[in-house]
């Protein structure tokens, strides 16, 4: 397995973030996300990341809601995989309270500092225990205007404490920095194959811009040199493209994905 | 500034398919679903998961190497898909489940050997749903394994 058996490079966290060449090899890591594309690329960075901050495991999990009633889960994970099966059936998602905080949080945080509030939360947590998040930092990504997509990188280790040392401040500084790099690099990837696969246009996203501002159809025909029932019909089909059942809801989506 | 975004050239939407749908919002998979194969009376018919789900999951498989080295599975209710790709230091999966209530679940990780691949699949819980799509994984993923040396 990767994670659970890799070990952390130096014994503590403190003597982690002390080698003299901690941020520069941080640094280059992030640069190298950056230009990756694929999530096989992407897996193997955050693998990397994750022992070069001086822990033993992450998962990195983004959250967006799709619509209504939509939701989807995305999750890197440099930690054992059949463990996390066990780990994510017993309970639903949203009883999972590390997301949970990330959901409602900007701050970094050690889980052991966490309220837990009902016995699945407590449950789900003693599983990730088991499976070698026995102390965990939580990291959230989150994102401005009031949009559903957050992100969480979940740092472990199977040691009791071991990132309650001084070595987390260091950590929580880099921690934050990954954690943003990699939100952004999957967002950039969704919006990449949303556009590729949907064939979305200029024009369409000039029209979610305007519809994202409150304007009305006779507003954003003036303001794109477009006639009235030119706008309604393409909004039309832009809602077909994306799915959705009206302007209102394609704005959203499209600025969910970061396209507006 | 040409009104379309999407330049991609064809081969590089064909090298993206692999897992563009797995990465799709739900609604915009079914409508490309719908666009290509329903007749136009139903298009705004919505993708029904639990209605999909409903006649129960079909043991079926669609194991093929979308590349020389790449190999997807997917069941044939197209719930659960799989995407496996070797890399220097293992292969890389991805497990893309819809649940019910339009709730999507995509995994992606690395194994650095066969045994820890296997071991993974047989602890998913799916593996009684779809019997022959976990047998038939277990052992691409294994030659895969194998013909990395």
């Amino acid at each position: 397995m990767i994670c659970s058996t890799a070990p952390a490079d130096s014994d503590s966290l403190l003597a982690a973030t002390l080698r003299f060449d901690y941020m520069a090899r941080l640094s280059a890591l992030i640069r190298e996300m950056q230009s990756a594309y694929e999530h096989t690329q992407a897996v193997e960075i955050l693998q990397e990341a994750t022992l070069r901050m001086g822990a033993e495991a992450s998962i990195f999990a983004s959250f967006i809601r799709e619509g209504k009633t939509s939701i989807s889960y995305r999750l890197l994970l440099a930690c054992d995989p059949a463990r996390l099966a066990e780990h994510e059936r017993p309970h639903g998602d949203d009883l999972d309270p590390w997301l949970t905080y990330a959901q409602k949080h900007s701050e970094p945080v050690r889980s052991s500092e966490i309220p837990m509030v009902g016995d699945a939360a407590r449950a789900t947590v003693e599983l990730a225990q088991r499976f070698g998040f026995r102390s965990a930092v939580i990291v959230p990504a989150p994102s401005g205007g009031g949009l559903s997509r957050t992100g969480v990188l979940c740092l472990g280790s199977s040691r009791p404490g071991y990132f309650d040392d001084e070595g987390y401040v260091t950590l929580k500084v880099v921690a934050r920095g990954v954690a943003m790099e990699l939100h952004e690099w999957w967002l950039g990837r969704l919006r990449d194959q949303l556009v590729a696969t949907t064939g979305i246009t200029a024009t369409d996203l000039a029209l979610l811009n305007q519809e994202s501002l409150g304007h009305t159809t006779k507003t954003i025909a003036r303001l794109l040199g477009l006639s009235t029932s030119s706008v309604d019909s393409r909004f039309q089909r832009l809602n077909i493209k994306l799915g959705v059942a009206n302007r209102k809801a394609a704005a959203h989506l499209a600025a969910e994905y970061g396209l507006i | 500034m040409s009104d379309r975004i999407a330049s991609k050239s064809d081969e590089e939407r064909q090298r993206l398919a692999g897992d563009v749908l797995a990465s799709l919002p739900l609604h915009i998979r079914a409508t490309n679903d719908r666009q290509s194969s329903a007749p136009k009376r139903h298009r705004h018919h919505r993708l029904d998961y639990s209605r999909s789900r409903a006649s129960g999951p079909v043991e079926a498989l669609d194991c093929v190497a979308a590349s020389p080295s790449i190999v997807s599975a997917i069941s044939s209710d197209g719930a659960l898909s799989f995407t496996l790709c070797p890399r220097p230091r293992g292969v890389v999966v991805q497990r893309s489940e819809l649940r019910p209530g339009k709730r999507r679940i995509v995994q992606s990780m690395l194994f650095a050997n066969a045994r820890a691949f296997v071991l993974w699949c047989e602890s998913d819980q799916l593996r009684f749903a779809y019997p022959l799509l976990f047998s038939n994984l277990s052992r691409r993923g294994r030659d895969l394994f194998d013909s990395a040396g």
